[in-house]
């Protein structure tokens, strides 16, 4: 059998349909096997908690379809976390055919602390043994059969990420059957037969094991006692389990977990040999200088600058390439009509088209290289050694070193980084992360620096101004993390946990992966909504037409300085724009017919509005096409100086003519009010999923669209006195 | 052994760095305790302190896996 086919996907023979449910720990790669088994891109990383949500895919082996669901990671099946009720209940409501329980063999222990619960869910469960490469290099001996003996159930070995044992999963979920649950010490076994002599005398058949009930009750579930409150089960249950605290002297949740452990103990005693411990490994090793208390930090700093650094760099000569075949692109489109051709088919795609999502596509390599070092961040394992080192510093703003991976994506991009607050454990903490998320400069944000930076600043300028909105963005939310903390979101930092996965070296295959994953929403969104508002605005820009001979007239009225008389309705039109002065220096019926359209009337409303911060009505009526992705701005800053230039003239790139028309106060003010204002669409709704509740989008939305205001125009207003 | 039963349980983050301890109990909210209990701190694992950031965070490790917990998570697991 080929490893990079594992299994013939055919089309539906048999109609016989199977679903498989996806359980494991987090980072046990889980996610990995999904997509192997089903052909999905889910995306995948190297810290716990990719998996946010169950996701579901399917496949075919053998003529059967094969639906796979994918269950959160997690550790256990406790009501305690948002993620392990989520699995407890999909297992509960509409039990699979079988749960296959990814572990990762190099942590056997701790993985099997989960398939313990499982098999005392009485669900048919197969055991894969992933990792297992990882279980050879450390000179570990595992003994499948044994452990399958021992457990009761099959057990298969895989290396998720190399796609190898894939094959052998899908063949061995026709195989499994029924098991035994997992027998525990005396006391512990003779209090869940009392109770589940209780509760079997009740329960109708079709309802959870009723062992499990026992077991649940004696941990004290809230989730299962809840729903036998005021029964003679939970008598008995209160009963038991005050006997079990009273012979241990322990909490019977932690009587509980000591069995499953000792169980586990014997289990791998049995099935495994470990090898020599030398105590420390590569990993520790690398630990000792990257986490190093006083060189940690300067380390991860030293990264991250470079990271930026190679994004902005390295990625600025492919970006200019990008841009000149652009221009050459919209010069051949152009070519296609006669000279001075006022087709407004030539118009839409070189002005609208070209203009707009060109302009977005430019960014393209900038926006590879970020996420290329983001995805090796993520697969190599340095996230939670980040998390680690800031710590402290997170401590300070009343949140810990866990909030710090979702803050890290959101320089990626809001949405992974807003779906990774599903780690933290309390709701305070994730609520207070995601609201401040978008604050961290994402990569859509980027392609406006990118453009904006170069106009208006010299070179020594460029780099210090760049980190200085990044440095803005980061303080910003420090500031709006304190400020919830103290308002919305009182208490102490809550204690966390946080596994540290070892060091691993990112295949080549998935890091690529991961990049184009990413990069290609950005390419969808270029070639969907982006494309969609940049006609849209072009349409916007170019109409209604002024009528003919409005523009002459316009301009004598203007240039005699007398009042616009009344009377034909050319001339209310003139009137209710009028021509301002900064047109009149322009002298050019193009801006004119600008402001007469539908995009110029929008943005001449705003004009007041967006005034105080520096921004004309072109700004303006930009700044309303960025509220559905932020890199809009950029193509509906081409789009309307395109539309503004004049048709024979050669096209001056946009920076030019950005630097035309503004200061560098207002450049900078531009980035500053993109940087700090409401997040675009994506991020609202995933905001609004992720929390629940709509009033925390929309205090999302709000609160940064107010921070930004406020701050722009006091910037602009202070800065206008200097510059 | 007896002699090691006479020295009173200790929060982890006061054992030193690269000390080799058995854990004693777990403390905490019900939330905490099942939590740690998942994740394998149960009575007489053996743990070690790795690193302890100033102030903040411990790297410990527990049967071969490393695992990052905040200073007030390490106040609740007890030690000798």
């Amino acid at each position: 059998m080929t490893l990079g086919e594992p299994f013939e996907r055919t089309s539906v023979e048999a109609g016989r349909k199977i679903t498989i449910a996806l359980a494991g720990n987090p980072n046990s790669g889980k996610t990995t096997v999904f997509n192997n088994l089903t052909g999905a891109h889910q995306h995948v990383g190297n810290y716990p908690g990719v998996t946010v949500e169950k996701k579901e895919g399917s496949c075919f082996f053998q003529g059967v379809e094969i639906a796979v669901v994918d269950l959160p990671g997690t550790y256990s099946l406790t009501a305690f976390s948002p993620e392990e009720l989520v699995a407890r209940n999909f297992l509960l409501k509409t039990p699979p055919d079988v749960v296959v329980d990814i572990a990762d063999a190099s942590n056997l222990e701790r993985n099997l602390y989960l398939a313990l619960q499982l098999l005392e869910l009485q669900v048919s469960v197969v055991l894969v043994c992933n990792m297992m490469d990882q279980v050879e290099a450390h000179g570990d001996k595992l003994d499948l059969e044994k452990l399958s003996t021992q457990l009761g159930i099959p057990v298969v070995a895989a290396i998720g990420h190399k796609r190898v044992g894939i094959a052998t999963v899908v063949a061995v979920v026709g195989r499994s059957g029924s098991h035994p649950r997992p027998v525990y010490s005396r006391d512990l076994e003779s209090a869940i037969g009392a109770i589940a002599t209780e509760v079997q005398a009740v329960s109708k058949p079709s309802g959870p094991p009723s062992q499990w009930v026992a077991i649940k009750l004696l941990e004290g579930d809230h989730e299962v006692e809840k729903e036998w409150d005021r029964t003679a089960v939970s008598k008995v249950g209160d009963r038991q389990r005050e006997l079990l605290i009273s012979r241990y002297q322990e909490s019977a949740e932690t009587i509980i977990a000591q069995e499953r452990y000792a169980r586990i103990a014997e289990i791998c005693d049995a099935a495994s040999t470990p090898a020599a411990t030398n105590g420390r490994t590569l990993s520790d090793r690398l630990d000792a200088v990257l986490t190093h208390r006083i060189w940690g930090l300067p380390i991860f700093l030293t990264t991250m600058f470079l990271v930026f650094l190679a994004t902005f760099k390295l990625g600025s000569y492919p970006s200019d390439w990008l841009q000149s075949g652009m221009g050459k692109l919209s010069s051949l489109v152009a070519g296609l009509w006669p000279q001075g051709s006022e087709s407004p088919l030539k118009s839409l795609l070189v002005d609208g088209v070209i203009a707009g999502v060109g302009n977005v596509i430019v960014f393209l390599p900038n926006i590879l290289i970020l996420f290329l070092a983001i995805g090796l961040l993520e697969d190599s394992g340095y996230m939670p050694r980040a998390a680690f080192l800031m710590d402290r510093i997170m401590h300070k703003i009343g949140l810990h070193g866990k909030s710090f991976i979702p803050l890290l994506l959101g320089f990626g991009c809001s949405v992974p980084a807003i779906m990774a607050t599903r780690t933290l454990e309390t709701r305070r903490d994730r609520l207070t992360t995601m609201l401040i998320a978008p604050l961290m400069s994402c990569g859509a944000r980027l392609p406006i620096y990118a453009l904006i930076i170069p106009a208006f600043f010299k070179q020594s300028w460029q780099a210090p101004i760049l980190w200085l909105i990044y440095f803005i963005g980061i303080a910003a939310a420090i500031a709006s993390a304190k400020f919830l903390r103290s308002v919305l979101f009182q208490g102490e930092a809550s204690p966390f946990v946080m596994e540290l996965p070892s060091y691993r070296i990112p295949t080549v295959r998935d890091v690529l992966l991961h990049m184009w994953e990413r990069s290609e929403l950005y390419l969808q969104k270029a070639g969907t909504i982006i494309l969609a508002l940049s006609m849209t605005l072009w349409a916007l820009t170019n109409y209604p037409k002024p009528p003919k001979g409005v523009w002459e007239r316009a301009t004598t009225i203007t240039a005699n300085n007398s009042a616009p008389k009344l009377g034909t309705t050319e001339m209310q039109d003139v009137a209710r724009f009028p021509v301002s002065d900064e047109i009149r220096q322009e002298r050019e019926e193009k801006a004119f017919d600008l402001s007469y359209s539908c995009a110029g009337r929008v943005g001449r409303f705003l004009a007041p509005v967006v005034a105080p911060m520096g921004f004309d009505w072109k700004i303006g009526t930009a700044l309303i096409g960025a509220l559905a992705a932020k890199e809009v701005f950029v193509s509906q800053m081409g789009i309307v100086y395109s539309s503004s230039s004049g048709e024979d003239e050669d096209k001056t790139p946009l920076r030019q003519r950005l630097r035309e028309s503004y200061s560098p106060l207002v450049g900078f003010c531009i980035m500053l009010y993109c940087l700090l204002s409401a997040p675009c669409m994506a991020t609202f709704a995933v905001t609004r999923r992720e929390s629940g509740q709509w009033r925390w989008a929309l205090l999302q939305f709000g609160g940064l669209t107010a921070l930004a205001y406020i701050v722009t125009v006091a910037v602009f207003q202070i800065g206008k006195f200097f510059v | 052994m007896n002699h090691a039963a006479e020295i009173p349980p200790q929060p982890l983050y006061l054992a030193g760095v690269g000390q080799i301890v058995c854990l004693q109990c777990v403390s905490g909210d019900p939330k905490i305790r099942a939590r740690l209990g998942a994740l394998g701190f149960v009575q007489g694992a053996e743990l070690c302190v790795l690193n302890i950031a100033f102030a903040g965070p411990l790297i410990v490790s527990l049967r071969d896996e490393r695992l990052v917990l905040s200073r007030e998570m390490a106040q609740h697991i007890w030690v000798r």
